[in-house]
């Protein structure tokens, strides 16, 4: 048998911001006589020292198992009398407030009205009262170590501000090296600063920092788990060349008798099968690629150990799998570049003078493959450079939105070619659409250039033109005009990188409409994913600059360093959904239905099961399942049910 | 016996995040609407299960609203597409238990929409009362109520 209840009702005058439209006494009166109710009392303010002194008093002086409170919005102090609860020695769920306040007595004119409206809330919450059960707050052990996916500088910034003696990250990058898309660049803008100088000093900490266990040239291939607790799995690819034994003093480079196009410099150059990512490369060793090493086609080459000096090369290196624990995951797994083929009258193709915005940055790059010399594919020196902007961007055939950064990297390299004088007399034009250049700086670069001669042709859709390639000059046909060129740099796109699908499929994330990772909330939580403890930063949520991108990795790290402290149990939601397993059929409707990915399923009872750290409590699932087996703590149905009975 | 004018019983579930917040603007702004409209919080508008809208209904609610946070806004995430959904899948049915579809309203009102709740709630107020009383219970009688 269950005890009688006994309920206390507490009524605020709020001064007269309650009392002056609400009859609480008479509201009082009536309640005092309603069934197992021990006390019903008005007071000013519930809220000052005084109020809350008098609710613990009452609650301990008449045994109470229940109360309502009569006064503001949850919002205000629902917070407020839970703690008065605690105080009192009662569970702090076994409460209801009643907003007589905002959604009463501030909006009623008629007091008669407004009274009978508080008193329909107030029976509404008395009969919804006897449902509340008590609910303790739970905490998990939680692992504080953190995994970050993409060594670019989101990722590394990641690492570096969560790399402490109490705390682990391991960095996975799948390419050799360290620093992403922006090593590939010569300099940034808006100040034309050397991206080097910039970058190289950060992905160099980040190789000495003991608590970074840094695995380049590595893949994730599986990660299982939730918040707190993940088990990730990842594949070290067989680098062929021992770390601690390398000084990478170049070599084993020149002896290697394969020649690849480079894929670092958008296959404008070409690399050897052994090879650094790109001179100056951290870390600085160089990995044999087997796809293309005569040895792992069968031929008995040893040039690159033959001529290694500190016996750093192995042949016999194999994949190695680990398996790391973590609290928390990063995926700062950045972007590629739009396919300017798609565009059919463009007519793009390796070997003309067209070239991506990324491949031209590699052409004016010192590590590029030209050592930075501004030179056309036959060696001369272009007279003329047409640079065309929002190539497969804000255009829904092709990708709908603005990558954010294009306009003012072509900005960019037209203030590096003309400040440092690569081509004597060189005529630029932009063909663009809007100049969308945001960050300080910008405006005055553009200014600059227009004095300087650069020219700006303004079209509907730079997508729209044609490009014609012949004997090494481009014909640019635009809505009004024809233009010749020796050479065309296409700002073309930045987009999702696919090769992280495989990923954001196992954390179980979401994706927008253009394919990027969808964030919690793209304004007020950029960071954060619907899938607790797992972050995005970088491009990886859309296209960014280099600025923000290490914005993103600072903030992560923040949120994580806040959330999973070393050493501290992980407090969880308490209001969650629970299922009752005898009455769930097993059906998975819950399962597509929640947005947090907090249900599994049991295959050996054939029942869903909801995992308590994951649940966020919104109860879309119990409304959703056919079998009334889920319940939300606090919303129950049969709560509910009693709320409205109580209201109509 | 004096004919007195019908004030409808309405019941709003409202989430907890968006409309029980821009009903409490509403009161911060002393922005007046029927008292007849009664609020009923829950976390997420995808909470909001048809049954208990038929259930409102079926003990004596002249109309139910049901408010969400705005489309993107959804603090969980899309718990108002479910609500949606579930709108657009009931609101045809009530048809053929007699119910006017205009009884049943959705709609999406943000923590700063003070002034949107006041005005839904007196919109949907004057359409029930138009429609006039529902007495949906005395139709259905008491024996298909889920108990509780």
């Amino acid at each position: 048998m269950k005890e009688k209840e006994r309920l206390g009702f507490f009524l605020c005058e709020c001064s007269k911001n309650i009392s002056g439209t609400v009859d609480v006494h008479k509201i009082k009166d009536e309640l005092q006589e309603l069934p197992d109710v021990v006390t019903a009392q008005v007071t000013n303010l519930y809220c000052s020292a005084d109020g809350k002194a008098e609710i613990i008093e009452s609650i301990k002086k008449n045994n109470l198992t229940k109360v309502v409170i009569g006064g503001c919005s949850v919002k205000q102090h629902e917070h407020t009398f839970m703690k008065v609860l605690e105080e009192a020695g009662l569970n702090p769920y076994l409460m209801q407030l009643v907003n007589i306040r905002e959604h009463v007595a501030w909006v009623t004119e008629d007091k008669e009205k407004a009274t009978a409206k508080a008193m329909a809330l107030l029976k509404a919450a008395y009969n919804r009262v006897q449902f509340h059960g008590a609910f303790e707050k739970k905490e998990i052990d939680a692992n504080a170590d953190v995994l970050v996916v993409g060594g670019g500088l989101s990722g590394c910034e990641a690492a570096l501000n969560l790399a402490a003696d109490d705390r682990k990250v391991y960095l996975v990058e799948t390419q050799p090296s360290l620093g992403g898309q922006a090593t590939k660049y010569e300099s940034s803008f808006p100040d034309l600063d050397c991206c080097s100088c910039m970058i190289l000093p950060k992905l160099q900490e980040v190789v000495e920092n003991p608590n970074i266990e840094l695995l380049n040239y590595s893949d994730v291939e599986e990660v299982v788990g939730f918040f707190g607790n993940f088990v990730a799995t990842i594949n070290k690819k067989a680098k062929y060349v021992i770390p601690d034994k390398c000084i990478g003093c170049n070599e084993c480079l020149d002896p290697c008798p394969v020649e690849v196009p480079n894929e670092y410099d958008d296959f404008l150059g070409k690399r050897k099968a052994i090879h650094f990512q790109v001179t100056g490369a951290t870390p600085y060793i160089p990995v044999i690629d087997k796809e293309n090493c005569l040895r792992f086609k069968g031929e008995d080459c040893t040039k690159c150990r033959d001529a290694c000096m500190f016996e750093a090369i192995d042949y016999d290196d194999e994949d190695e799998k680990m398996e790391v624990s973590v609290g928390s995951v990063v995926l700062a797994t950045g972007f590629e570049t739009f396919d300017p083929s798609l565009i059919p009258d463009f007519k793009f193709s390796n070997g003309t003078e067209v070239y991506t915005a990324l491949q031209f940055e590699r052409l004016i790059s010192n590590t590029g493959p030209t050592s930075g010399k501004l030179v056309k594919r036959d060696g001369s020196q272009p007279k003329s450079l047409v640079m065309v902007h929002c190539v497969g961007s804000r255009d829904k055939r092709y990708k709908n939105y603005c990558s954010n950064i294009c306009c003012s990297v072509l900005l960019k390299m037209s203030s590096q070619i003309l400040e440092e004088k690569m081509a004597e007399g060189i005529q630029i034009t932009h063909v663009y659409r809007d100049m969308t250049i945001g960050s300080t700086g910008m405006e005055e670069m553009y200014e600059n250039l227009e004095e300087e001669g650069v020219k700006f042709i303004k079209v509907p859709n730079p997508n729209d033109i044609a490009l014609n390639s012949q004997n090494g000059q481009v014909q640019i046909t635009l809505p009004e005009k024809t233009l010749n060129a020796d050479m065309v740099v296409l700002a073309a796109a930045m987009v999702p990188n696919k090769k992280a699908d495989k990923l954001i499929e196992m954390l179980m994330l979401s994706k927008d409409e253009e394919g990027f990772v969808k964030p919690t909330h793209r304004k007020i939580d950029a960071v954060s994913t619907p899938v607790e403890g797992v972050y995005v930063v970088g491009s990886a949520s859309y296209p960014k600059d280099i600025t923000h991108s290490i914005i993103d990795g600072s903030a992560a790290s923040g949120k994580i360093a806040f959330e999973l402290k070393p050493g501290k149990k992980l407090e969880i939601e308490t209001l969650i959904s629970t299922i009752d397993e005898d009455k769930c059929s097993g059906c998975k409707t819950c399962i597509s239905i929640c947005p947090y990915k907090a249900i599994g399923y049991d295959t050996e009872k054939g029942v869903s099961v909801i995992n308590e750290i994951l649940c966020r409590g919104c109860g879309s699932c119990v409304a959703a399942c056919p079998s009334n087996a889920i319940t939300a703590r606090l919303f129950e149905d049969n709560t509910i049910l009693a709320e409205l009975g109580g209201l109509l | 016996m004096t004919e007195t004018k019908f004030e409808p019983n309405i019941v709003a579930f409202v989430c907890n995040w968006c409309s029980y917040g821009g009903a409490d603007i509403a009161g911060s702004m002393r922005l007046k609407y029927p008292a007849n409209v009664k609020l009923l919080r829950v976390m997420c508008s995808g909470r909001v299960d048809p049954e208990f809208i038929m259930e409102a209904f079926r003990r004596g609610a002249d109309g139910v609203m049901v408010l969400g946070c705005h489309p993107k806004d959804c603090h969980y995430i899309e718990g108002n597409y479910k609500a949606l959904k579930r709108f657009n899948m009931l609101r045809p049915l009530l048809d053929q238990f007699n119910i006017e579809q205009d009884r049943l309203y959705l709609d999406w009102v943000s923590a700063s929409e003070g002034e949107k709740f006041a005005r839904v709630a007196k919109e949907v107020n004057e359409r029930i009362t138009q429609l006039g009383p529902l007495n949906w219970k005395e139709v259905i009688g008491q024996h298909q109520s889920r108990e509780v």
